[in-house]
C-alpha cells in the first residue's frame, strides 16, 4: 500500500504537475487583486496565518517529512551533509512567511476596524538601548554558536575524492544556492539562464522602491495595502527561486533526469526528450516542407513572437487589466515594472511550451549561439 | 538584599574606581539614564546602535533579529576563515591533503565544518533579511538606496560563498564550480559561447576566443584548474570580504542616517 | 522615564541568557571533547602499558641472566676488593691534603696567568711600536727595542712559573687517580656488563609511572591534557612521510603521509607478535619495515602496498577493507564500518593483500614471499589470458594454442566439432576454454545456433588447412618400448598422463608439468603418422610452438607415436554431432551481412551462395567475433587486434566501471572480477540481448583457489609506477629477462633454477622403479644422479661459450642420464639473455673473463698424475675421462673430465676441489680435503703437504686433460692456451 502511495507522490512531484499545481494554489494564498482578495476570504484561506493555521502548515511539514525519511531514497538524498541547509531553509521559510503574514493580517483586521497597526502603538514611545536591545542581541549571538558549534559536531562536513578533471560526477551540481539558474538551463539556452536572468533578477531586485510608489505599509506588517507588490515578490522568490532549488536538489538525478522524491536515482534511466523548435513546428509540421535556408526567413516566426510579446502585450495590458496600474505607475515606471514581470512570466512559459508543445527554442540561431 | 552591600559589590565598586578601570571605561556600569546612554556614545562597537529606539523595533516579532545575525555569522566566519588559513595551502597538489589533514590531525579541525556550515547559515540569514525588509515595506523611501545596497550585498554573499565552494578541491568542489563557470562562458558578446562571441573581431582576427573571454578571465585557464583555484583563494580571503566589509559600513551607515528601523509613519 | 524602567522584564531576560550561555558552554565543551576524544588515543594507551610491561619483564628476567653469570659475579667480588685496598691503601685523609695542595697550585696559577694576559698585551704593543719606528725610521728606535726586549724577557718567566705550577698540579692529580685507577677500570668492565639491563632501567623509569618521580607523575598526566597536549603529549599521531613515493592526484602527485603507525604502534617491533590487533606486528619482519629488510618502513610507509587513506587516523576513514561478511558485521558493530565511497583506493582485503606487491615486482616472474599473486600470474601465462586481453608484462610472449593451419593433417572434422563443444569431456584438466553451454547461451534456441556456429567455424578451418606432407613411418612402432621411452627421455618434464578425470586445484609445481597438454586420447585425436612427424620436428607443423627437438631416431619417434596413439577416447567419440540445419545457418549469415548491407542487398546476396560459401563465410566471421585468432595461428586472420580488453592497468579503474548488471554480488572490483572468472557470461543474466552483443569471454572452469590467485594478480594491475624505489641495475633487468624465458621455456619443469622447479624427479623415480627394477627405499639416494642436474650456481661453475653452445646444440656430460636436453629453438638474443642472467644470479663478471693459468711445469705434471692415480685420490673410479668409462656402477659415475677444460671455470674446480659439499650439499663427490682442519687434510708427501699447491696443480692437470687418456710422465700436453706471459713467467 504504501508503494502505491509513495508512486502516487513520484508522479504528482513530475514539474508538469507540481509547477501548475503550485501557481494556481499561489495565486489564491497569495491574492493580488480585490476579487482574487474576496475568493480567498470565502474559501477560509486566510485562516492559514492564524495560530492553528500554522500548526496545521508544520504538523503537515514534520509528517511529510517524517514519512519521507522511512524511505531510504528520500533518506539518502535528505541527509546529505550538504542538503541538509536546504531542508533547514524550507523549514525557517516557511515558518517566516507564515509569521509575517500573521502579523500582517492581524494590522489588516485592526486597519478593517479603523484601527493603527500594532507596530504604531509601540512606535510613539522610545526605550534606551542599553541593555534591552544590546542584551537579546548578545543572548541571540550565543544562541547562534551554539546552534553553529553542535551542527558541526553532529554533521561532518563532505569531503569526496580528490577532483579529477577527466571523471565527471552523474549528476554535477552547481552549489545549492545556484540550483535555480541550473534548473533554468534546463529550459534556456545558458546565456539567458546564466548571464542574462541573474543580471534581471538583481536589477529587479534594486528597482523595486523605485518602482512601487505606493505609500502606505511602511513600518509595518501589512498584506492588504500592498496586495500586488507582496504577491508579485513572493511569487518571484517562493515558486521562481525556493521551489527551483528544491526541485534542483531533491528531484533531479543522474543525467538530470527527474526523479520522483522517493525514486531510486538509477544511472540507466532514459526519458524521451525529443524536443523541437518553433521554427521547425511552423515549417515542418504545420507547412510540412522544409527549413529555409535563409536564417531571418527560417526565425522570422519565432522573432515576430517575441516583439509582440514585448511590445504589444504591454501596451494591451496598459489598456486592459493594469489599467489602474498604469495610471498609479506612469508610463516610465509601468514600462520597467512590465518588461521585468515579462521576463520573469517568460520562465513559467518557456515551461509550459516544453511540456505540452515540446518546443525547445523560440528563435534557434546556432550559428551566432543565439538560441531563446 | 541585606541593605550594607556585600564584599563582592563593595569590591566591584572599589574596581571601578581605580585609576586603570576609568582609563579603560569611559563610563562604568550605567546607572541612570544619563550613564545608559553615554555608555552607547562612548563605545566604538556598541555607537553602531542608536541611543533610544522606537520600542516596537526592539521587538524580535518585528526585526527577527536577521541583519544582526547575518553579520555575526559573517564575522564568526571571518574568524574561523583565518584560522583554517593557517593549515590551507592553496595549491593542487597541497589543497586536498590538507583539508583531509583538518579532519584527521590538527587540533580542532573542526572549524572547517563550523566555517562550512556558517557559509550556509549566512546566505540563508541574509535571504530572511531580505525577506523582512520587504515585508515590513522598508525599502520604500527613504530607504530606497540602503536596499540597493542589500542586494549587492546579497550577490556578494554569494559570491563569497561560491568562490569558498572551490577550496577543498575535491570532486564536489571542482564540478560545481565548473558547471557555475560553464554559464560564465556563455556571456553575450564577452562570453566564448555566448551570441556575438564573434562581434569584437577586427578583420579576421578574434579577441573573444575560448582562451580569452569572461570565462577565462574568471577560472584564469580554459578549465577549472590551478589558477582557478590560485584565482578563487584570494577573491575568497582577501578580495570579496573587503569589498563586503566596505558595503556594510555603508549599510549599517544608512541605517542610522536614514532614520534607524522603520516604523509605522 | 525611570532610571530602571525596561522594555524586557530583566530576570526573564536574565534566565534566558544564563540558559544561552550554558548551552554555548556545552557546546563549547563537546567541540573540545569531539576534538580531543580520538579512538587512537586509547590504542596508544593500550600501548604504553604493553610497552611497561613488556620492560618490566625484560629488565627483570636481565637481571636474573646476570645473577648467575659466573663472570659477573667474579667482577664483582674483585670490585670489592678493589674498593677495599683503595679504602686503606688511599686513605682519605692522605688524599685530602694532596687535594688541597693542589687547591693552592691552581689558584696561585690563576693569578700567574692573569698577569701574563697583562703583559703579553703590553708586549704586543711594544712590538708593534718597535716594528712602526724601526720600519719607518721616525722616532727613537733604541727606547723602543729596549722596551720590547724588556717586556720579552719577563713574559718568559711568568711562562715559566706557570709551567712549573702546572706540572706539580698534573703530578698531585696523578698519584690520587693511581689509587682509584684499579677502581675504575673494574666499574668500567661492570657497566659494560650491565649495560642493557641499565638501558631498560632507565627506559622504564620514562615511562613506567610508578618507577616515575611524584613531579614526573603529575607531568605524565597534565601534558595529554586537552590544550596542554599541543605542547609534548605523550599520545601524539605518528606519521612517516615518504620521500620518493607520491600519491597519484589526477595529473598531479600529492606527497604520502602515513599515519597507520598513530594505531599500528607495534607494527615494526617484534615484542608484539601476540598482541591484539591494531598493535600486532607484521608479519615476517625480516621481509618488511625491519631496518635490514627489503622493505623499511621509513622508505616505504604502509600504504605504498596496502592502499587505504595514510593520512587518516581513524579505521573508517582509513578505507580498511572487509575480507568477508562476517568480519563486515563485526567492523560495522565494533567500529561502526562504512565503505568509504569517496576514497578511489580502499585497502586490499587480506585475502588480495599480495596484490601490492605487483605494482614495484612487475618485471620479475616469481616474487619472493607473494605466494598467491605468483600462482595468479603462472594462471594467467598458463591460460594465455594474455592473448586476448594485452597485459603489458606480457606483451611478446607466444600465442598459447596450437597452430591451426594444418588442421586437417592432424585430426578429423568430427572430433574437432566435438571438441570445440566440449573440450573438457575429451581432456579434463585442457586449458582450451569452453565457449558453448554457457550460462547465457544454453536455451534451447541459442544451443541450437551454437551447433550450427560450431558447424561453421570447423568447416572453415578444414577449407583454410594448407596441405602438411607427411612421409610414411620406417616401421610401425613397438608401443611398449615407446611407453618407456617416454618415461625415461623426460616428457615428463612438461607432460603428464592423467586419466583420472579428477578436478584438482592447480598449484604452481602442477603447473610447470601443464607446459604441454596431458598427452591421453591421442588414438581419437589424431594419427600415428602425425604423431611420428610431429615427435621428429614439431616446429615444421608449427613454427613458434615451444615443444623442443628430442632429438628422437626414427625408431624412437614411431615407438613412442605408437604408445601415443594406443590410448582412444570412445565416450568421446560417440558423443552426437547435430545435423546442418539450413535455416539456422542462414540467419547466421544474414546477421553478419546486415551488418555491412542493406535490407535489400542482403535478401539478393543470400540465395546465390552456396551451403558451403554461406558455412565459410559464416566460420570466418564467428572466428572473428569468438577471437579463436588470438590464441591460434589461423590462416586470413594476420594482424587481427585482440578482442578483450586491456587489463594493463585494471586495478585501478574505479569500481564504477564495471557492469554489475542485475547480479547480486558485493559492490567491489574483486567480488566482480571473482564473479567473473567462475562464471563470465553471468552479468549477461536478465538482459535482453541479440547472439551477437551477448558477453563472448570462455570459461576456463577455475576453482575458488584459481580464481582468488588471479584476482589478486588483477587487484595488482595498477598504473601508478614503483618511482626509484625499485633499483632497475642491470643486473636485475637481466635476471627479469632470464626468469621470463626460463618461464616462457619451462625449463624449470627438469631442473632446479634459483632452488624451485625439477618436478620431473617423482616420473623419474616411477621409471627407476619400473624399468631399472630399483626399489623404493634405495631410489631417494640416487634419484639425483639419474635427474637433469640442479642449476643453482650454474653461473660460477660454467663458461659461458660454453653454455652457449651447449644449450645451443647439447652435447653428452652426463652419457648414464636417460634423460635428454632437448634442443630449443633459441635465438643469439633468448642464448645471451640466458647466459647474462646465469651471471648475474651468481655476481659473475659478463662476457669476458682473464683466462687462468694452467701450464704445468714436469713436477708439478708428475705430482698431479700421482694424485690423479688410484692411490690417492683414483679419480677415474667414477669420472668418465675422454671415452674411458669408471670401473663402478653407473650410480657413481661423474661427468667426463675431459670436458673440463673447455667446460668448467677454473676458480669454481679450486673450490670445488676444496669443499664440493659447501657447493653442492646432495653432490656424492667425496671431500678429500677435510674442511674442519685444512692444512693437514692433503697428502703430505706432495709438495710436503701444501694443500693450495695440489689443488692448483691438481686443477691444472683436470682443465689440459684432452680426450686422450693420461700418459704416464711425458711432456705437458698442449696447455689451454699458450699465453706469452705465462711461459715466460715458467721459465724464469
Amino acid at each position: 500500500m504504501i508503494e502505491e502511495f509513495k508512486n502516487i507522490i513520484n508522479i504528482l512531484a513530475r514539474p508538469y504537475i507540481m509547477f501548475p499545481a503550485m501557481i494556481v494554489a499561489f495565486i489564491f494564498i497569495f491574492p493580488a487583486t480585490d476579487g482574487l482578495m474576496k475568493i480567498n476570504r470565502r474559501l477560509g484561506l486566510y485562516k492559514l496565518w492564524t495560530n492553528n493555521g500554522g500548526i496545521a502548515i508544520f504538523a503537515f511539514l514534520f509528517l511529510g517529512f517524517g514519512f519521507g525519511l522511512t524511505d531510504p531514497n528520500f533518506r539518502a538524498i535528505v541527509t546529505k551533509p550538504d542538503n541538509v541547509p536546504i531542508v533547514g531553509l524550507i523549514f525557517l521559510v516557511v515558518f517566516f512567511l507564515w509569521f509575517a503574514l500573521k502579523q500582517a493580517w492581524e494590522n489588516d483586521e485592526r486597519e478593517a476596524k479603523g484601527l493603527r497597526p500594532n507596530e504604531a502603538e509601540d512606535a510613539k514611545e522610545n526605550i534606551l538601548v542599553w541593555p534591552d536591545l544590546v542584551y537579546i542581541e548578545f543572548i541571540a549571538m550565543l544562541l547562534i554558536s551554539a546552534l553553529l558549534i553542535v551542527w558541526a559536531i553532529v554533521l561532518k562536513a563532505p569531503l569526496e575524492q580528490p577532483a579529477n578533471p577527466t571523471v565527471s560526477p552523474n549528476p554535477s551540481k552547481a552549489p545549492w544556492y545556484f540550483l535555480g539558474l541550473q534548473e533554468m538551463l534546463v529550459y534556456f539556452d545558458p546565456w539567458i539562464a546564466g548571464v542574462l536572468f541573474p543580471t534581471v533578477i538583481m536589477l529587479g531586485f534594486m528597482c523595486i522602491p523605485f518602482i512601487d510608489n505606493n505609500r502606505k505599509g511602511l513600518g509595518y506588517y501589512s498584506f492588504n495595502s500592498r496586495k500586488m507588490a507582496i504577491s508579485i515578490f513572493l511569487f518571484f522568490w517562493l515558486i521562481l527561486w525556493i521551489f527551483l532549488i528544491i526541485t534542483g536538489t531533491f528531484l533531479r538525478g543522474p543525467n538530470w533526469n527527474f526523479f520522483g522524491p522517493f525514486e531510486y536515482w538509477d544511472v540507466h534511466k532514459l526519458e524521451a526528450l525529443t524536443n523541437i523548435n518553433l521554427s521547425e513546428v511552423v515549417y515542418m509540421i504545420l507547412l510540412n516542407q522544409r527549413l529555409p535556408d535563409n536564417i531571418l526567413l527560417r526565425e522570422i516566426w519565432g522573432i515576430l513572437a517575441l516583439l509582440g510579446y514585448f511590445t504589444l502585450t504591454p501596451l494591451i495590458l496598459a489598456k486592459t487589466f493594469l489599467k489602474n496600474v498604469y495610471n498609479r505607475l506612469g508610463p516610465l515606471r509601468y514600462s520597467i515594472f512590465i518588461i521585468f514581470m515579462l521576463l520573469a512570466a517568460s520562465l513559467p512559459i518557456k515551461m509550459f511550451l516544453r511540456w505540452i508543445f515540446n518546443i525547445k527554442y523560440i528563435v534557434a540561431i546556432p550559428e551566432f549561439f543565439l538560441n531563446i | 538584599m541585606s541593605d550594607q552591600p556585600n564584599a563582592l559589590a563593595k569590591f566591584l565598586d572599589w574596581l571601578s574606581k581605580t585609576q586603570v578601570a576609568k582609563a579603560i571605561f569611559r563610563t562604568g556600569i550605567p546607572k541612570n539614564r544619563r550613564q545608559r546612554m553615554t555608555v552607547m556614545l562612548n563605545n566604538v562597537f556598541l555607537h553602531l546602535h542608536p541611543v533610544r529606539l522606537p520600542k516596537h523595533a526592539v521587538k524580535i516579532k518585528y526585526t527577527w533579529c536577521m541583519g544582526g545575525l547575518s553579520f555575526f555569522v559573517f564575522l564568526v566566519l571571518t574568524v574561523t576563515g583565518i584560522l583554517l588559513m593557517f593549515y590551507y595551502r592553496p595549491t593542487v597538489e597541497y589543497a586536498y591533503g590538507d583539508i583531509v589533514d583538518l579532519r584527521e590531525q590538527v587540533p580542532l579541525g573542526i572549524m572547517r565544518e563550523i566555517h562550512r556550515w556558517g557559509a550556509h547559515l549566512m546566505v540563508i540569514t541574509v535571504w530572511l533579511h531580505m525577506f523582512r525588509v520587504f515585508m515590513t515595506g522598508s525599502y520604500k523611501p527613504p530607504r530606497e538606496f540602503n536596499w540597493i545596497i542589500g542586494v549587492v550585498l546579497l550577490v556578494l554573499t554569494m559570491l563569497m560563498s561560491f568562490t569558498g565552494y572551490l577550496l577543498p578541491w575535491d570532486q564536489l568542489a571542482i564540478w560545481a564550480i565548473t558547471v557555475g563557470s560553464n554559464m560564465a562562458g556563455a556571456t553575450p558578446i564577452l562570453g566564448a559561447a555566448g551570441p556575438g562571441s564573434n562581434l569584437l573581431a577586427l578583420g579576421d582576427v578574434n579577441f573573444v576566443t575560448s582562451a580569452s573571454d569572461a570565462r577565462f578571465a574568471m577560472l584564469g585557464g580554459r578549465f577549472v584548474g590551478e589558477g582557478a583555484l590560485l584565482r578563487f583563494y584570494v577573491l575568497h580571503c582577501i578580495g570579496l570580504p573587503f569589498i563586503i566589509m566596505i558595503f556594510m559600513i555603508i549599510h549599517f551607515w544608512r541605517v542610522r542616517k536614514d532614520g534607524g528601523i522603520s516604523g509605522p509613519v | 522615564m525611570g532610571v530602571d524602567e525596561r522594555h524586557y522584564n530583566i530576570e526573564k531576560l536574565n534566565k534566558i541568557f544564563a540558559i544561552a550561555s550554558l548551552t554555548l558552554l556545552t557546546g563549547v565543551g563537546l567541540l573540545f571533547y569531539n576534538d580531543y576524544s580520538r579512538k587512537w588515543k586509547d590504542y596508544q594507551g593500550e600501548y604504553q602499558n604493553l610497552e611497561i610491561e613488556k620492560t618490566r619483564v625484560k629488565l627483570d628476567d636481565e637481571n636474573a641472566k646476570l645473577k648467575d653469570d659466573a663472570e659477573f659475579i667474579k667482577l664483582q667480588e674483585d670490585l670489592q676488593k678493589a674498593k677495599a685496598n683503595f679504602a686503606d691503601q688511599c686513605s682519605p685523609a692522605k688524599l685530602q691534603d694532596i687535594a688541597k695542595a693542589n687547591e693552592g697550585i691552581n689558584s696561585h696559577s690563576e693569578i700567574l696567568k692573569q698577569q701574563y694576559r697583562v703583559i703579553k698585551a703590553q708586549l704586543d704593543t711594544a712590538k708593534f711600536h718597535y716594528e712602526e719606528i724601526a720600519a719607518k725610521g721616525h722616532g727613537d728606535v733604541k727606547v723602543a727595542e729596549i722596551r720590547y726586549k724588556s717586556l720579552e724577557q719577563r713574559t718568559k718567566q711568568l711562562n715559566q712559573r706557570i709551567q712549573n705550577d702546572d706540572n706539580k698540579f698534573a703530578n698531585n692529580k696523578k698519584t690520587i687517580d693511581d689509587c682509584s685507577q684499579t677502581v675504575r677500570d673494574l666499574e668500567r668492565n661492570e657497566r659494560a656488563l650491565t649495560q642493557k639491563s641499565t638501558i631498560l632501567d632507565r627506559k622504564l623509569k620514562k615511562i613506567d609511572p610508578n618507577e616515575m618521580s611524584l613531579t614526573n607523575r603529575i607531568a605524565n598526566l597534565v601534558r595529554n591534557l586537552p590544550v596542554i597536549d599541543l605542547a609534548n603529549p605523550t599520545v601524539k599521531v605518528q606519521q612517516i612521510v615518504l620521500k620518493d613515493i607520491h600519491d597519484d592526484l589526477n595529473f598531479m602527485t600529492m606527497p604520502k603521509v602515513d599515519r597507520c603507525t598513530t594505531c599500528h604502534l607495534g607494527i615494526a617491533n617484534p615484542d608484539y607478535k601476540d598482541a591484539a590487533q591494531p598493535l600486532r606486528t607484521h608479519p615476517n619482519l625480516e621481509l618488511y619495515l625491519s631496518k635490514d629488510s627489503a622493505h623499511p618502513i621509513e622508505s616505504f610507509g604502509c600504504t605504498t602496498c596496502h592502499e587505504g587513506s595514510g593520512r587518516a587516523t581513524d579505521f573508517v576513514t582509513a578505507a580498511h577493507t572487509p575480507s568477508s561478511e562476517k568480519q563486515e558485521h563485526e567492523w560495522k558493530k565494533k567500529y561502526n564500518w562504512a565503505e568509504q565511497h569517496h576514497w578511489d583506493k580502499p585497502m586490499y582485503a587480506t585475502p588480495y593483500v599480495e596484490a601490492g606487491c605487483f605494482k614495484c615486482h612487475s618485471g620479475q616472474t616469481t616474487i619472493k614471499g607473494a605466494e598467491k599473486l605468483n600462482l595468479g600470474l603462472q594462471l594467467i601465462e598458463r591460460a594465455g589470458c594474455y592473448a586476448c586481453h594485452s597485459i603489458d608484462k606480457y606483451k611478446d610472449w607466444p600465442k598459447p594454442g596450437p597452430n591451426l593451419e594444418h588442421l586437417a593433417s592432424k585430426s578429423t572434422a568430427e572430433w574437432t566439432y566435438r571438441w570445440i563443444a566440449d573440450p573438457k569431456s575429451f581432456r579434463h584438466n585442457t586449458w582450451m576454454p569452453s565457449y558453448f553451454n554457457q550460462s547465457n547461451n544454453s536455451d534451447p534456441e541459442s544451443k541450437a545456433r551454437s551447433q550450427q556456429e560450431i558447424h561453421a567455424i570447423v568447416h572453415y578451418l578444414f577449407a583454410e588447412s594448407s596441405e602438411f606432407k607427411m612421409k610414411s613411418m620406417p616401421q610401425p612402432g613397438d608401443a611398449t618400448k615407446g611407453e618407456e621411452l617416454v618415461a625415461s627421455i623426460g616428457c615428463f618434464g612438461c607432460h603428464n598422463i592423467d586419466h583420472s578425470q579428477k578436478k584438482m586445484t592447480r598449484d604452481r609445481t602442477m603447473l610447470t608439468k601443464e607446459q604441454g597438454p596431458n598427452l591421453i586420447g591421442f588414438g581419437t585425436k589424431t594419427s600415428k603418422i602425425w604423431l611420428y612427424e610431429w615427435l621428429k620436428n614439431p616446429q615444421r607443423y608449427h613454427p613458434e610452438t615451444r615443444m623442443p627437438d628430442l632429438r628422437l631416431t626414427d625408431n624412437e619417434a614411431a615407438d613412442i607415436a605408437a604408445f601415443l596413439s594406443k590410448d582412444t577416447n570412445e565416450s568421446f567419440n560417440n558423443q552426437p554431432i547435430a545435423p546442418i540445419n539450413d535455416k539456422i545457418v542462414d540467419d547466421l549469415v544474414r546477421g553478419f551481412l546486415q551488418k555491412s548491407l542493406s535490407e535489400v542487398e542482403t535478401e539478393a546476396k543470400l540465395p546465390k551462395m552456396s551451403r558451403d560459401q554461406k558455412l565459410q563465410f559464416a566460420g570466418q566471421k564467428l572466428i572473428a567475433q569468438y577471437g579463436c585468432y588470438s590464441c591460434h595461428d589461423i590462416k586470413g586472420f594476420k594482424g587481427y587486434k585482440p578482442i578483450g580488453v586491456d587489463l594493463t592497468e585494471e586495478g585501478s579503474k574505479s569500481t564504477d566501471k564495471f557492469d554489475f548488471g542485475f547480479v547480486k554480488i558485493e559492490h567491489s572490483k574483486q567480488a566482480w572480477f571473482t564473479q567473473k572468472l567462475r562464471d563470465p557470461r553471468i552479468f549477461d543474466e536478465k538482459k535482453i540481448k541479440t547472439p551477437d552483443e551477448k558477453l563472448r569471454m570462455p570459461n576456463y572452469n577455475f576453482s575458488e583457489k584459481e580464481a582468488e590467485a588471479i584476482t589478486t594478480a588483477l587487484l595488482g594491475f595498477v598504473k601508478d609506477k614503483p618511482g626509484k624505489s625499485k633499483p632497475r641495475t642491470p643486473e636485475n633487468l637481466a635476471i627479469e629477462r632470464g626468469e621470463q624465458i626460463v618461464r616462457e621455456f619451462n625449463c624449470q619443469g627438469c631442473h632446479i633454477i634459483e632452488h624451485e622447479g625439477g618436478a620431473i624427479k617423482d616420473s623419474i623415480s616411477d621409471w627407476l622403479v619400473k624399468y631399472q627394477g630399483k626399489d623404493k627405499s634405495e631410489v631417494d639416494t640416487i634419484i639425483k644422479t639419474f635427474s637433469p642436474p640442479n642449476l643453482n650456481g650454474i653461473g660460477k661453475k660454467v663458461q659461458s661459450q660454453w653454455l652457449f653452445e651447449f644449450i645451443h646444440k647439447p652435447e653428452i656430460v652426463r652419457p648414464w642420464l636417460k634423460v635428454r636436453m632437448p634442443t630449443y629453438s633459441f635465438n643469439a638474443a633468448h642464448l645471451n639473455s640466458l647466459l647474462k642472467y646465469f651471471n648475474a644470479l651468481d655476481k659473475e663478471e659478463f662476457p669476458f673473463t682473464e683466462h687462468a693459468n694452467t701450464t704445468l711445469t714436469p713436477t708439478e705434471l708428475i705430482a698431479a698424475q700421482k694424485m690423479f692415480s688410484p692411490d690417492y685420490f683414483d679419480c677415474t673410479k667414477c669420472h668418465i675421462v675422454g671415452n674411458q668409462m669408471p670401473s663402478g656402477s653407473q650410480e657413481t659415475w661423474a661427468p667426463n673430465l675431459a670436458l673440463a677444460g673447455k667446460r668448467l671455470k677454473p676458480e669454481w674446480v679450486i673450490d670445488w676441489i676444496k669443499n664440493p659439499t659447501a657447493i653442492d650439499p646432495a653432490t656424492k663427490m667425496p671431500t678429500f680435503f677435510d674442511p674442519q682442519n685444512f692444512s693437514e687434510s692433503g697428502p703430505p708427501d706432495i709438495f710436503d703437504g701444501d694443500e693450495n699447491e695440489q689443488i692448483r696443480v691438481l686443477r691444472n692437470y683436470i682443465m689440459s686433460i684432452s680426450t686422450l687418456p693420461p700418459q704416464p710422465i711425458s711432456m705437458p700436453t698442449a696447455t689451454l692456451t699458450t699465453n706469452p706471459a705465462a711461459t715466460a713467467e715458467q721459465s724464469k
